[in-house]
């Protein structure tokens, strides 16, 4: 086996392992087979002195599973204080979650029902216009055009607030999304 | 040898060869070779953990068009060596405490 083949096989082996992991094994027996045929060993002769490159894949995936419980880092009595504090702060996590997910709820029920009210009045206005004909039909001409007059008014704030509204539900949808990224990062930096 | 016994010795023999001068992977496995058994794929674990726990730092070289890495001691890696001396009069008084037993029950 040459070089590139053994290196080839190699890094097939890892292929489980992060790139940056990967590239720096790879690069690590790389060298070594050339510094072993600037000795004087043929390429051949240099790539077998390793030995297989399973077994050698199987070495590194192995240290490489100690290392990352090494990088923890994380002291003993720290894990044990957390585990034995989980009733408390669970408990408090989950409330501090229902309060949040009440507020949500909160909110978007309020959009909700203003949408509602604008549509109410917005739907006033077609109303109106049908009841003033019907008014108009059975003689009362002050009631037709009082109740022309209320529709339109109607209509007209609905009109005019929606794009008011329109802000609003925009400026609740970022404030919900700042929240769940800021849940989310608390949440990430609790991964020990 | 016991295998964890030559590993954690292996760590060490590193360190003083990396503290003599900066090397590079193979010039390790030379000079360590004469004194213990030592081969390509039992260094780079080593190297690994010295790198993590930061007691060597590494660095390239260019060498014949490619490039070549140095391995450097820390303080952290200095310090190590300076604990395993330390300990090695302990070390010394258990070898002999094991000798002495040993001969003890002949």
């Amino acid at each position: 086996m040459n070089r590139k083949e053994f290196l080839r096989v190699l890094s097939r082996s890892l292929r489980g392992m992060p790139r940056a992991e990967r590239a720096q094994s790879l690069e690590y027996y790389g060298e070594m087979i050339q510094d072993r045929m600037e000795e004087g060993l043929s390429e051949e002769e240099a790539v077998a002195r390793l030995g297989s490159a399973d077994e050698i894949a199987r070495q590194i995936l192995e240290s490489n599973g100690v290392q990352e419980k090494r990088r923890g880092r994380a002291p003993v009595w720290m894990i044990v204080l957390i585990v034995l504090g989980s009733p408390l702060w669970l408990s408090l996590l989950f409330a501090v979650l229902a309060v949040v997910l009440a507020a949500y709820i909160v909110a978007w029920s309020l959009i909700a029902a203003l949408y509602a009210v604008l549509l109410g009045m917005a739907v006033c206005g077609p109303f109106g216009a049908l009841c003033f004909v019907a008014e108009i039909v059975k003689g009362n001409f002050v009631l037709a055009a009082l109740l022309l007059f209320a529709g339109c008014v109607l209509l007209g704030l609905a009109l005019l607030a929606l794009p008011w509204l329109n802000r609003a539900t925009v400026a609740v949808a970022r404030a919900s999304a700042c929240c769940a990224q800021g849940i989310l990062r608390i949440f990430e930096r609790r991964k020990i | 040898m016991d295998a964890q016994l030559r590993r954690g010795l292996l760590e060490v023999c590193v360190l003083a060869a990396v503290a003599r001068h900066d090397s590079y992977g193979y010039q390790i496995i030379r000079e360590i070779e004469p004194y213990v058994e030592i081969s390509e794929s039992t260094l780079y674990p080593i190297l690994r953990r010295l790198e993590a726990g930061e007691m060597l730092c590494v660095y390239s070289v260019e060498h014949s068009g490619r490039l070549r890495k140095y391995y450097q001691i820390t303080q952290r890696g200095l310090d190590r060596l300076a604990e395993f001396q330390q300990e090695w009069g302990e070390i010394m008084r258990i070898y002999s405490f094991i000798a002495g037993g040993a001969q003890g029950n002949e």
